[in-house]
């Protein structure tokens, strides 16, 4: 950032017009450093989680409190830190700028700006580690929160407040999920927060370019805590990123916070917790690491305000092993998980959603009515469509009905594929699967599916915008509807053969 | 220095406190702390305490402890330091050796530092002062520094009052680095 005179002048005013020095004032001496861990002999009455000034310019944040010292971990890697160096308290634990000042910036894990885009105009800060709202504010979650995506929309239903976990191998796509969850939330009213963790900064860059690319920067808070940056801002930007989104909910809105992704988050606690000597547990993890995330992921949530922080946590695995220590925390920490395979991605199913594996223990009830009329026995219909698939593999002859078994479950799988950066609202969905539920779709080859699903949710909603709009803003079909969808959907059959030809 | 010795160093300084912390007197502080400072300008010094032989150690420790009149104890944990090849840690020993004992010892020592000198009333003034904010003995030096352009920086071991123009332009270098 370029320091203007004008910025030097008033810090010296600042600074010369204040109060003098009037007693004493504790502090304390580094007595050791190395691995950007700090022993500062003094600050005995330090409190954990505190941060504080070095003489030099560094700051750190307490976390460790012994008998004669502290343990320090340091903010920035840039600012020495000098043997005998005295350290102040500030009285304060952590705590991030807050407000509407942030949106469309790209901030690190402190709040500083790293987006080139000049000082932040922010009026307020909070802690980070805030008060979880208790059980009689929340609500349950019955509001339903749009991804855009088919498979998840339809399947893994995600309502307002939950918490559904993303889960797969690396390049598997779960950053292009939580991504374009963010792109379909333009023109919604919900702020979202993405906090990268561990990521390299080319991602977190090509990130900021896209989501301003399609104009949804504007209503995004971007945290990087990348790979480069001292693991104590690894650790702590997710909990900067819910201080922000708290700040939102409190003043009424509603929040989507993805955290990308977790399994780096719980890494750096690890390198944290091993320097600071304390015992190791499974996998050389410390054994608060549950509690790490528990206390990060309940603080979302709906109250009954009506405001809401939706989280979408991701994990990485190795080798599609789902029982590995982090995951199987997560898992039984959020209120589904949404499993993407390497074997479907692989196939070319994207987005590749395993709906076996996949699950949403809350959104079922937040899913809109019109979905649920058109989607009823889907998943069962897949289920048995992966099972007659894996049988027919043997080359055994089949009857008819487990023919059209298999080529329904097709049908079903083309629909649920979809392009990146391309989002569906619940009326295209409940469009799409009204074809399939009308049997519409049977007699297409099955590269047509998508397109001709498509081109008829745009046809209805060209054509016939009085039955869209019902759908939309009743959010279901009414019986009158749905026999005019009926003849819409035979009369643009004929024009889309038409087409065709 | 190795900065990663800190807390070694603090372990060999308790160390030395529980054993032989009650027969330390206060002039055995000054001493200390004159070679402390010392040591500080001419730190080649503790080369001569490498050598391999008993005997050797044994003569150069003994010639050590009698120039700074150092109490006898210290030729124990001089030994001590040569055994572990640990002799450089000696300067941060002695000086959390003091830190121990002024605790022990419920007394406080401040550097007091001014531009310009403080005259001996206004030294009586300041030291009433430590007294009353702390409630312990306060051991003080003085000294001048140009450096602080103008004004009064006492500096204890946990606590610090500064006064000074140095100290304030310091605070904003502090912020501009911080925001850089």
């Amino acid at each position: 950032m370029q320091i203007k005179g004008t910025d030097l002048i008033s810090l010296f005013e600042e600074e010369l017009s204040g109060k003098v020095a009037t007693g004493l004032e504790k502090i304390g001496t580094v007595l050791q450093v190395g691995d950007n861990i700090c022993i500062i002999q003094g600050l005995q009455d330090a409190i954990y989680g505190e941060v504080v000034h070095f003489d030099g310019g560094n700051q750190g944040v307490i976390l460790s409190l012994e008998e004669s010292m502290v343990s320090v971990f340091l903010l920035y890697n840039h600012i020495p830190v000098k043997e005998r160096e005295i350290v102040r308290k500030t009285g304060h634990v952590f705590r991030v700028p807050v407000g509407n000042a942030l949106l469309g910036r790209v901030i690190n894990a402190v709040g500083e700006p790293i987006d080139a885009l000049g000082a932040l105009n922010v009026v307020k800060y909070r802690e980070t580690e805030g008060v979880v709202p208790g059980v009689i504010e929340r609500s349950p979650v019955d509001e339903s929160f749009e991804t855009g995506c088919v498979a998840i929309d339809c399947l893994v239903p995600v309502g307002r407040g939950q918490r559904e976990l993303i889960v797969g191998n690396r390049a598997t796509g779960k950053t292009a999920l939580a991504i374009d969850a963010i792109l379909h939330q333009k023109g919604k009213g919900i702020y979202c927060i993405y906090v990268a963790i561990g990521q390299r900064q080319a991602q977190v860059a090509r990130i900021a370019k896209l989501l301003s690319e399609y104009g949804a920067l504007e209503y995004t808070i971007i945290i990087s805590a990348s790979t480069a940056s001292p693991v104590l801002n690894q650790y702590l930007a997710p909990f900067a990123g819910c201080a922000m989104a708290e700040e939102f909910r409190d003043n009424g809105q509603d929040v989507l916070i993805v955290y990308d992704d977790l399994t780096n988050h719980a890494v750096a606690y690890r390198e944290i917790s091993l320097l600071l000597k304390r015992s190791p547990g499974r996998e050389a993890y410390p054994g608060d690491v549950f509690y790490l995330h528990s206390r990060l992921l309940e603080r979302a949530g709906k109250l009954l305000s009506g405001a809401s922080i939706t989280a979408l946590p991701i994990a990485q695995i190795q080798s599609d092993d789902i029982t590995a220590y982090i995951p199987t925390n997560l898992i039984s920490i959020t209120d589904g998980q949404i499993f993407l395979d390497t074997k479907l991605f692989n196939q070319g199913v994207r987005p590749a959603v395993n709906i076996g594996l996949s699950v949403s223990r809350v959104g079922g009830a937040a899913q809109t009515k019109a979905v649920k009329q058109v989607i009823r026995a889907l998943r069962l219909d897949l289920a048995q469509y992966n099972e007659l698939l894996e049988f027919s593999q043997f080359g055994t002859e089949l009857d008819d009905i487990s023919q059209r078994q298999l080529k329904r479950g097709a049908i079903a799988i083309e629909l649920l594929k979809q392009q990146q950066h391309v989002t569906y609202n619940f009326v295209d969905q409940a469009l799409m699967f009204f074809l399939f539920k009308q049997n519409m779709l049977d007699q297409l080859p099955l590269l047509d599916i998508h397109d001709y699903a498509v081109q008829f949710t745009n046809y209805v909603k060209s054509v016939y915008p009085d039955n869209y709009q019902e759908v939309l803003s009743t959010q279901k079909f009414s019986d009158e509807n749905y026999s005019q969808l009926t003849t819409i959907a035979h009369e643009f059959s004929k024009v889309f053969i038409s087409r065709k030809k | 220095m190795d900065l990663k010795t800190g807390k070694l160093s603090l372990k060999y300084a308790q160390a030395f406190v529980n054993l032989y912390g009650a027969n330390l007197t206060q002039d055995d502080f000054w001493q200390i702390k004159q070679v402390i400072s010392f040591l500080a300008k001419n730190s080649a010094v503790l080369s001569f305490f490498n050598t391999h032989r008993y005997a050797e150690q044994v003569q150069i420790n003994r010639i050590f402890i009698s120039y700074f009149k150092l109490p006898s104890n210290f030729e124990q944990l001089l030994l001590l330091l040569q055994k572990h090849k640990r002799i450089i840690l000696l300067s941060q020993i002695m000086q959390l050796i003091l830190e121990q004992y002024l605790l022990c010892n419920k007394q406080v020592y401040f550097d007091i530092t001014s531009y310009p000198q403080l005259q001996p009333a206004q030294i009586k003034q300041v030291l009433g002062y430590l007294k009353k904010s702390t409630g312990c003995e306060i051991l003080y030096q003085t000294f001048e520094n140009k450096n602080l352009i103008a004004g009064l920086k006492m500096q204890g071991v946990q606590l610090l009052y500064d006064n000074t123009i140095q100290g304030r332009l310091q605070k904003i270098h502090r912020k501009l680095i911080r925001q850089n």
